[in-house]
């Protein structure tokens, strides 16, 4: 079940209104019902995989929180032992079903270099939805009880809602426990600031995935189908589009979500932070995909030893993060590529950060000026979408010679005449995205100067509200790119 | 608790304002085609005395405007493009909540077809749209659109498009590309449902098949075509079915030959004009391989009024005051179908609309014109004042209707200059050729004047009014067309060839 299906449309609604109605004491029952109902509407029999990750991690969180010894190594012993089991059993799972076929063809790759004639055949598998995000979840979890932030939750009905919470099941936020699982004890009313808060939050998502997301989607698919044909500016137009279509799709699902979960009550963390307005990759990098980047940071770079073993070890450290990140992102080198490329920027750029500081001395440039700030926002717009080639296209060769076409741009002609209209949307609907992309960059800007659109909003008079408001969702349902006329496009991240 | 109910009524009036912008929007967003075509048949207040159903065939086949004309009979056309048997029941139940008439006409064209729907959401979208959301509705969409195996042309699986049929913006949201006038000024149907088709078609070879060789009931479409007149009969109302005319292949006529044995079984009327090739004649009467065109439809219709009036007794309403305002509605006809003379093109399409009981017809040909070596041409000026053949005439009087133009015909062989002024509506015909071509012709709306090659005005009393012909560049064929009704001339038009 989509965010943006009809059927998601009465599920929600009937899903929130029950949860109400129903006493406290049973309500995360209603929610794990819900919830799985929703993932099973993907495929029921992968309800079994989630049902598998979380009692594993339910177990192993048991455990950890039992293992006692006198011995004190022994027992750190034990409780390594117990959460390398988990880590295994998940991340086995999570292997098998979206890593094999990447393995097997690298093998057979490998094999027909030394040609050796045996090719081993691929694995008939589907990709559950979500895996990734609900795995990672769990083991957040489960690292959480390890290190003793939290204590093991006795109640497996209230972990498996845990990893289960269907407004952040499938595409996150990756929640940490210590945030989620406490409000689950949380006893919810129906708040009217609750409920306003929420809808604007879903109408907001909706308008980032149905009104620029999808719309942007037509334009990036005609150009990065065909790259020998659209070449020079078409890829490089369809490239900076590119880079709003994925922030539009991921934050547009997470929206989604943190309303959904808003107009019920709880509290979703933020996964986006006007990324595309940050002066440096490692600012970016802590604005995008804020859950995923935390969880990396807390259970995998400190853990490797973070900044503290020296430089060498942290570029190494950083890299190691960057290059499993981008395996977590898809099972292509294209997604590895991208991620090491992002790891680069930063390592490079802490090691030019004197020269840089020289030349900034030497041109006697003024720091906080806004050209300056201008400038570095706009190099780190150029650096991070020149990464966003390899996510998007079909492999590193064919991102390479993209990249090379423009480079070498030569036909600039194309942005004076109707030759971009001509890629499945027409100049009306590059005017609706065009201003879209105008309002959601406002909207990031305030909230870069940590200005809340929200509360400005509420502040107004009941008319403009209610006038914003329904203006909208009438926006939405009318320049959205939903129902048959147009293909339901799934959330990009759902791959993941 | 005076603050909790204030905000469930904030929280009530904002949903009614929401909904109330949303609604609003699919208004404007929607396709016309709907609402366009069943506007009249919901603003009618009295009950229509006659629908019809069915696919293309009968949306041109029939023309219900023409049947008030000639036989008082109040009917609306509810046909739709590519309507299975199983959409015209469903549309037939949608249609009874708002009328009851005294009898129904099927096409049964395409009954064969094992579908329910033939996968043009499109034309599924405008049988259904217009209806407002019902328990017939429901029903409809629930069992139209049940089947998870079948496929609209896009490739979209029905069920997947049920909303679509409750929500119709679900499909139109995106038109906002594409609002024009007519979506804020909507161009309602004139002809109670019907469309008139303009071209002249060649028919493609046919003959006719035993009558005993028919299809075994097999599908959707005999299943619903029972259901079709089980629900008719369930509630009073005759039922007549038709196979239109049309050059039909052996699987069609097969078809058709398979509706007799459930028309038999049933007792009800089936008039098969595949069988009764001579009503029409395919020759002029084809819009395309399988569609009539107005001078089809309307002798197919003539036909229909007259078997209606005598066999079903239906009544004649035109002086009946309940249904007064059909007068205006035919008076808006009449300037349809001036409108639609007045601008066409094509010689052969003038010649077939004006074999049109509203008009007279003054046509002008010099000598050795190339309209004589046109068989075409030439028949369709025959078909301008041709009778209708009905039942009792068709085997004794048909052969003699074909050519009622005498001189015509002997006019082209010697190559001669020819003048004519036909009346489709009385029959009337007065021919000259060659050197009997008086100056001018008396027609009932004046006189015509001629000279040498061309005809150059019509006088109506002490009136003048200049033709627009020219003698120095005269064409192979000058044609004046006047009304009957207004005594109007509605056009002039001369072609070279």
């Amino acid at each position: 079940m989509l965010f943006n299906s009809v059927e998601f449309l009465i599920f929600f609604p009937i899903a929130a209104l029950v949860y109400f109605v129903i006493p406290h004491a049973i309500r995360y029952l209603w929610l794990l019902v819900c919830s799985y109902y929703f993932y099973m509407c993907w495929n029921p029999a992968y309800a079994l995989l989630l049902l598998f990750s979380t009692a594993i991690t339910y177990g192993c969180a048991l455990v950890l929180d039992h293992v006692k010894d006198e011995d004190e190594q022994r027992c750190m012993r034990k409780k390594k032992i117990c959460i390398a089991l988990s880590f295994m059993a998940n991340l086995g799972v999570l292997g098998y079903f979206k890593y094999s076929n990447f393995f097997i063809d690298n093998i057979n790759a490998l094999l027909a270099q030394i040609h050796v004639v045996y090719q081993a055949p691929a694995v008939d598998v589907l990709l559950p939805v979500g895996i990734s995000f609900y795995t990672f979840q769990a083991l957040g979890y489960t690292m959480d009880v390890y290190r003793k932030e939290i204590p093991a939750e006795r109640n497996f009905f209230k972990y498996a809602l845990f990893v289960s919470f269907f407004p952040q099941l499938v595409a996150g936020p990756i929640e940490r426990s210590r945030n989620l699982l406490r409000q689950f004890d949380e006893k919810h009313t129906l708040q009217f600031e609750n409920l306003r808060s929420g809808f604007m939050l879903m109408v907001w998502g909706y308008f980032l995935k149905l009104v620029l997301s999808d719309r942007i989607a037509i334009f990036v698919d005609a150009v990065y189908g065909d790259p020998a044909t659209y070449t020079g500016w078409y890829l490089i137009i369809a490239s900076i589009l590119f880079a709003f279509q994925i922030y539009c799709d991921f934050a547009g699902y997470s929206t989604i979500a943190k309303g959904a979960a808003k107009i019920m009550g709880f509290e979703l963390m933020d996964n986006f932070d006007a990324p595309y307005f940050s002066r440096s990759v490692a600012e970016f990098w802590r604005r995008w995909h804020i859950s995923l980047s935390g969880w990396f940071r807390d259970y995998l770079y400190i853990p490797l030893g973070g900044s503290r073993r020296g430089r060498m070890r942290k570029y190494l450290n950083l890299m190691i993060v960057f290059f499993v990140s981008g395996l977590w992102h898809g099972a292509q080198w294209a997604f590895v590529a991208w991620g090491l490329i992002n790891g680069l920027y930063q390592i490079l750029g802490e090691l030019l950060m004197p020269l840089r500081d020289r030349a900034v001395r030497f041109l006697k440039m003024d720091r906080e000026a806004f050209s300056h700030k201008l400038l570095k926002t706009l190099a780190t717009f150029v650096l991070i979408d020149i990464s966003w080639v390899f996510f998007r296209a079909k492999d590193i060769t064919v991102a390479f010679d993209m990249l090379r076409s423009m480079l070498f741009a030569s036909n600039i002609h194309i942005l004076f005449n109707d030759s971009l209209f001509s890629l499945g949307l027409d100049w009306k609907n590059f005017l609706v995205m065009i201003g879209s992309i105008a309002v959601l960059m406002a909207a990031d800007f305030f909230k870069y100067r940590n200005i809340c659109v929200h509360k400005l909003i509420c502040r107004q008079e009941l008319w403009f509200r209610w006038a914003l408001m329904i203006g909208a969702v009438v926006f939405v349902v009318v320049f959205g790119i939903w129902g048959s006329g147009f293909s339901e496009a799934a959330f990009i991240y759902f791959q993941f | 608790m005076m603050k909790k109910l204030l905000r469930v009524l904030q929280c009530a009036v904002f949903c009614a304002l929401l909904m109330l912008a949303l609604s609003h929007a699919a208004g404007v967003l929607e396709r016309k085609e709907s609402v366009n075509k069943f506007k009249p048949f919901f603003e009618q207040k009295e009950d229509f005395d006659v629908l019809f159903l069915g696919n293309s065939h009968m949306i041109n086949g029939v023309l219900p405007m023409e049947l008030y004309q000639d036989y008082g009979i109040v009917s609306y056309n509810l046909a739709g493009y590519g309507n299975s048997i199983p959409l015209s029941y469903w549309v037939l139940r949608n249609a009874l909540d708002y009328t009851t008439p005294r009898a129904v006409v099927l096409e049964i064209h395409n009954t064969r077809k094992t579908y329910k729907l033939s996968g043009s959401s499109g034309d599924e979208h405008k049988a259904l749209d217009a209806f407002a959301l019902s328990k017939n509705k429901y029903l409809a969409i629930e069992d139209l659109m049940s089947d998870p195996e079948a496929f609209n042309d896009d490739g979209y699986a029905y069920p997947d498009l049920k909303w679509e049929f409750y929500f119709p913006i679900g499909k139109y949201h995106s038109r906002w590309n594409d609002l024009g006038s007519s979506d804020f000024s909507p161009n309602v149907n004139q002809m109670m449902g019907a469309e008139i088709y303009e071209g002249v078609s060649d028919p493609e070879d046919y003959y006719i098949i035993d009558e005993n060789m028919a299809l075994s009931e097999e599908g959707y479409g005999f299943e619903y075509l029972r259901k079709f007149i089980e629900l008719c009969q369930s509630r009073g109302i005759e039922v007549v079915l038709t196979h239109l005319p049309f050059p039909s292949n052996e699987e069609e006529q097969m078809e058709g030959n398979a509706v007799w044995y459930i028309a038999d079984e049933y007792g009800v009327h089936y008039l098969d004009f595949v069988n009764l090739d001579q009503v029409a004649d395919y020759r002029t009467d084809l819009f395309d391989s399988s569609h009539l065109n107005a001078s089809g439809a309307k002798k197919a219709t003539d036909y229909l009024g007259r078997y209606l009036a005598e066999n079903l007794e239906i009544p004649d309403r035109r002086n009946d005051p309940q249904y007064a305002s059909w007068h205006d509605a035919l008076d808006r006809y009449h300037a349809i179908k001036d409108g639609r003379l007045a601008i066409q093109g094509s010689l052969e399409s003038l010649l077939m609309l004006a074999h049109d009981k509203n008009y007279s017809t003054v046509v002008y040909i010099p000598e050795d014109s190339a309209v004589y070596r046109s068989e075409k041409i030439m028949r369709l000026l025959h078909n301008i004042p041709r009778e209708h053949i009905f039942e009792e005439d068709m085997f004794a009087k048909w052969s003699e209707t074909l050519y009622p133009l005498e001189t015509l015909d002997l006019a082209a062989k010697n190559g001669q200059a020819y003048a004519a002024w036909m009346n489709a509506g009385s029959g009337e015909i007065v021919e000259y050729a060659g050197e009997e071509i008086p100056e001018s012709i008396a027609i009932p709306q004046g006189t015509v004047n001629l000279k040498k090659e061309s005809m150059y005005s019509l006088v109506d009393g002490d009136e003048e009014t200049p033709l627009e012909f020219s003698a120095e560049a005269p064409g192979d064929i000058q044609i004046l067309i006047i009304s009957n009704v207004t005594g109007k001339p509605v056009r002039t038009a001369q072609f070279a060839m």
